[in-house]
């Protein structure tokens, strides 16, 4: 009875606490929702008062986004407990209908707080829902808004001639002596309160520049220095030398000002709006450091060799002097205006400084237009200068004419938004530019293997010089990937295009491409690649593996390993290829159209290479001859060396290689010389004189064989007396011998034996033999053979033609 | 190391990251026997999809919130694959 009633009320105080921890997460979440519903009004409210204010709208549009994310997270939260909530209901069973009774009180007091919770989280996941789309609008109206000023300030038209008043310069002085009150005050105020922390401020600005000097003398000067005694460097060396020339000393210069800036405001040296102005300055500098290092890269005006572009001496000066000036306009116009927010604007004198950057820039581009930066070849060896291409000079000159004019009469805004995007588009484009030429110059044939780089691969060993070409190659389409990737959407910010449609432009390119109903997927296919050539990776050491530890233990001969072998391998790859292809996402069917049209023609075509291929399973599979055998096929005799998927590959004993079609070796008859057993038997014939013992030579002939290592006593050799031949007693001997590959070196000895052993034995080998019969005209016979030395000698015709000596 | 294999570790390189691209979006199955219709709002939007039997549907790169067929809410935010059995969701 005891343990009963505790056991219930244990039960019960855990209904009671999960039923009070469901509600403080109920009302957490509650209240959690309802601040960020608060939010969004509040936000909603400024959004309309901050319509003039593109900054205060930007800074909005940031904070409603991390709200929105911040919903989204709430949601998440709460998500997980619903399916809990309703496994539970349905674990309790359906309630109970109208007229069948109540079910027990505490499963009916659940099974309300249940529904209870499931309803409340349902209303707070629809309340969320509905802020989000709230967050959206606004978002949506603030991008309108923004869109709404910028349109304004472009189209606006102010009056030129009045900014020009008298107001202007009482608005410059003005300013002027607005700025220099600031800077003194903060001078003064700094100099005598921070006393101190002026000093070690100034003191830590010199110690910098001192490391920054000397340190850039110290490590740098070999790798920027471009020598001028060097005639003619590769385009990589330029361009390797030219990026260090760059970013070296800028980065350092960087570094210095940030390590200045980062100084003085830790030691509380700064005051907000200098050290806002200070910072411009800074950024500003910075940006003019590192235009005119790369310009000088670039154009370097005085070493014709290192320049980076195919432009003429005397072009090459002005032209960096014209970049180098649009840079600076341009950097100058930023700092103004930078300034200008923070002791006030005025009017005139934004309509004057912009009015003054876009002709300047203008100008500039006009002046640009009218180079002549190409020397021409005019006959007689004089050359001329050469303007730009036509279409680039047009286009220059209408892009400053348009500047200038679009200023002139009025649109500042426009003409100076316009500048500033020429510019940085201008310095965009350009280091795009140098980045193809780049990947280009790596690519060309053996350009990679001559840099510093290159030959560091060489002699490490693993690479040959073609391997480092086509490494080369690699790089260059790498350095090609990298420079789209990053100045493409680089360009499309620039121009106003949102980051994150940049970014669903790209994905959506590569996961998934609709041409009508056919999706292709960059990314699948690149996967299927990728899964076929794993697959053929593995397949090959799988075989490897095979080979060396497996089928090298069993008894297996060579060729029967071989054969397992090959055939494991094909099966790879065709496991390999199928999950590429499922990989890739080629849908078969959609192919099943063009197969069916090409299998006939594919069929006849194909005839005699699957011919050949089935031929060759069928070779593995019977092996009427392995890899090893000696082999007469194709009126050819050698050394079969591999059965492949087409084809048999033989070398003959001229270590020729001959590859025959399977086919041919299915259809035709093959001579294996070591099929069942690599026995042979060697055949040498001897002709003896018609005056030997027959007997004695068949047992001399026996005894030579058998005196011979090689020679097999079983089975015996024997001699084969076969013919009574013009000239001699033919007998032919023949032995067996264990392997056949032996037979030429055996025979050539057996026959030394029986030369030397006849020879011992005075059995005569004859040359040809043949009885000649004299007719004699005119005399005696034994009286020519007498009087052989005397006189006239008689004629012997030996034939009936007459001969010389007649 | 061979030419080859380079190629191919540029290739698997590049694959390997296109495919984080694609991992973040949320994927619903529908396990049913029926086709059930959900409420999809991403981006401000509102959507009906209407998911076959036995379909999986990609949705939701950057978070939404979704209705069930039988009223239950669910708020995504990339990665997840929801089940439907039942008509109810099952969210991993």
């Amino acid at each position: 009875m005891h343990l009963f009633r505790h056991l219930i009320s244990a039960v019960l105080l855990v209904f009671l606490a999960t039923i009070a921890t469901a509600q403080e997460v109920g009302e957490e979440q509650v209240q959690a929702v309802e601040a960020i519903t608060q939010k969004i009004e509040q936000f909603a409210k400024e959004v309309e008062a901050a319509r003039d204010s593109d900054q205060r709208l930007v800074e909005l549009s940031v904070e409603i986004d991390a709200l929105e994310k911040q919903l989204i997270e709430r949601g998440v939260e709460l998500s997980p407990r619903l399916p809990q909530v309703k496994l539970r209901l349905d674990q309790l069973g359906p309630a109970p209908a109208e007229g069948e009774g109540r079910e027990p009180k505490s499963i009916e007091d659940e099974r309300q707080q249940l529904v209870e919770e499931r309803g409340r989280i349902n209303q707070l996941l629809g309340m969320l829902e509905e802020q989000s789309i709230r967050a959206n609008q606004l978002t949506d109206e603030i991008s309108e808004a923004r869109r709404q000023l910028f349109t304004d300030a472009l189209s606006r038209r102010y009056n030129i001639i009045e900014a020009f008043s008298s107001d202007l310069f009482k608005d410059v002085e003005d300013r002027v002596n607005s700025l220099s009150n600031r800077v003194n005050s903060w001078w003064n105020f700094t100099w005598r309160f921070k006393f101190r922390n002026a000093l070690l401020g100034i003191g830590g600005v010199l110690a910098l520049t001192l490391v920054a000097l000397l340190g850039s003398r110290k490590i740098f000067s070999g790798w920027v220095y471009r020598d001028p005694a060097v005639p003619d460097p590769s385009y990589l060396t330029r361009l390797t030398t030219a990026s260090w020339y760059t970013i070296l000393p800028t980065a350092l210069a960087w570094l210095f000002l940030l390590l200045t800036f980062l100084v003085m405001s830790l030691l509380g040296v700064l005051r907000d709006d200098i050290g806002l102005i200070l910072g411009t300055i800074f950024v500003c500098a910075a940006i003019i450091i590192l235009v005119w290092r790369l310009t000088e890269a670039i154009f370097a005006p005085k070493l014709k060799q290192w320049r980076l572009i195919d432009i003429a001496d005397h072009a090459a000066g002005p032209l960096k002097s014209f970049v180098v000036l649009m840079v600076l306009v341009s950097t100058a116009d930023v700092l103004v205006t930078q300034i200008n927010s923070i002791i006030g604007t005025s009017v005139p004198v934004t309509i004057v400084k912009s009015l003054f950057t876009s002709i300047a820039v203008g100008l500039l581009l006009i002046s640009i237009a009218f180079l002549k930066p190409f020397d021409q070849q005019v006959d007689e060896g004089t050359t001329v200068k050469a303007p730009w291409p036509r279409t680039i000079k047009l286009s220059l000159c209408l892009v400053g004419a348009w500047l200038i004019v679009s200023a002139l009469v009025g649109y500042i805004g426009f003409a100076r938004f316009a500048a500033q995007q020429i510019v940085v588009t201008g310095a965009v484009v350009a280091t795009m530019y140098l980045g193809l030429r780049t990947a280009r110059a790596i690519s060309e044939e053996s350009a990679f293997v001559e840099t510093a780089l290159g030959k560091r691969f060489l002699s490490s060993s693993h690479f040959t010089e073609a391997g480092i070409d086509q490494l080369g190659l690699v790089f260059g389409f790498a350095v090609t990937a990298l420079v789209l990737a990053t100045g493409l959407p680089l360009l499309a910010l620039l121009w106003g295009f949102q980051w994150l449609d940049i970014e669903q432009f790209v994905v959506g390119l590569f996961t998934e491409i609709q041409v009508g109903s056919i999706s292709l997927s960059i990314s699948s296919i690149l996967i299927g690649v990728l899964l076929f050539s794993v697959g053929l990776f593995l397949t090959r050491y799988f075989k490897s593996w095979l080979d060396g530890k497996i089928l090298s233990r069993s008894r297996m001969d060579a060729g029967a390993r071989s054969s397992i072998v090959t055939a494991v391998g094909y099966v790879g790859v065709a496991i390999a290829g199928l999950f590429g292809v499922m990989a890739a996402g080629i849908e078969l069917s959609q192919l099943a159209l063009i197969a069916g049209a090409l299998s006939l023609g594919i069929g006849f075509g194909l005839q005699n290479i699957v011919s050949n291929f089935v031929s060759g399973l069928i070779l593995l599979a019977e092996r009427p001859f392995k890899a090893g055998d000696i082999v007469e096929a194709g009126g050819f005799t050698g050394v079969v060396k591999n059965v492949k998927v087409r084809a048999t590959e033989i070398e003959t004993f001229d270590k020729k290689t001959l590859v025959l079609p399977n086919s041919e070796m299915i259809n035709s008859a093959v001579i294996n010389w070591m099929h069942k057993t690599a026995l042979g038997r060697v055949s040498v014939g001897v002709g003896v004189s018609y005056d030997s013992d027959a007997q004695a030579v068949h047992d001399l002939l026996i005894e030579i064989a058998n005196d011979h290592p090689r020679v097999l006593a079983n089975p015996e050799p024997f001699v084969d007396f076969h013919n009574f031949g013009d000239s001699a007693l033919e007998f032919d001997l023949r032995a067996y011998i264990a392997d056949v590959g032996f037979s030429i070196g055996v025979m050539t000895e057996l026959r030394i034996a029986i030369h030397q052993r006849f020879k011992e034995r005075g059995i005569e080998i004859p040359f040809p033999q043949r009885d000649v019969n004299l007719r004699v005209i005119d005399g005696n016979v034994s009286q020519v053979l007498k009087n052989g030395e005397q006189k006239a000698p008689a004629v012997i015709k030996t034939g009936k033609t007459p001969n010389l000596d007649d | 190391m061979s030419s080859k294999m380079m190629k191919i570790a540029l290739i698997a390189g590049v694959a390997t990251s296109l495919t984080a691209f694609a991992a973040s979006a949320a994927s619903i199955e529908n396990k049913d026997s029926e086709p059930h219709t959900l409420f999809v709002t991403e981006d401000g939007v509102k959507n009906e999809i209407i998911i076959g039997a036995n379909e999986i549907v990609t949705i939701c790169q950057n978070g939404c919130f979704i209705t069930m067929p039988n009223g239950d809410r669910a708020a995504l935010s990339g990665g997840e694959s929801v089940k439907i059995v039942d008509s109810a969701a099952v969210i991993n």
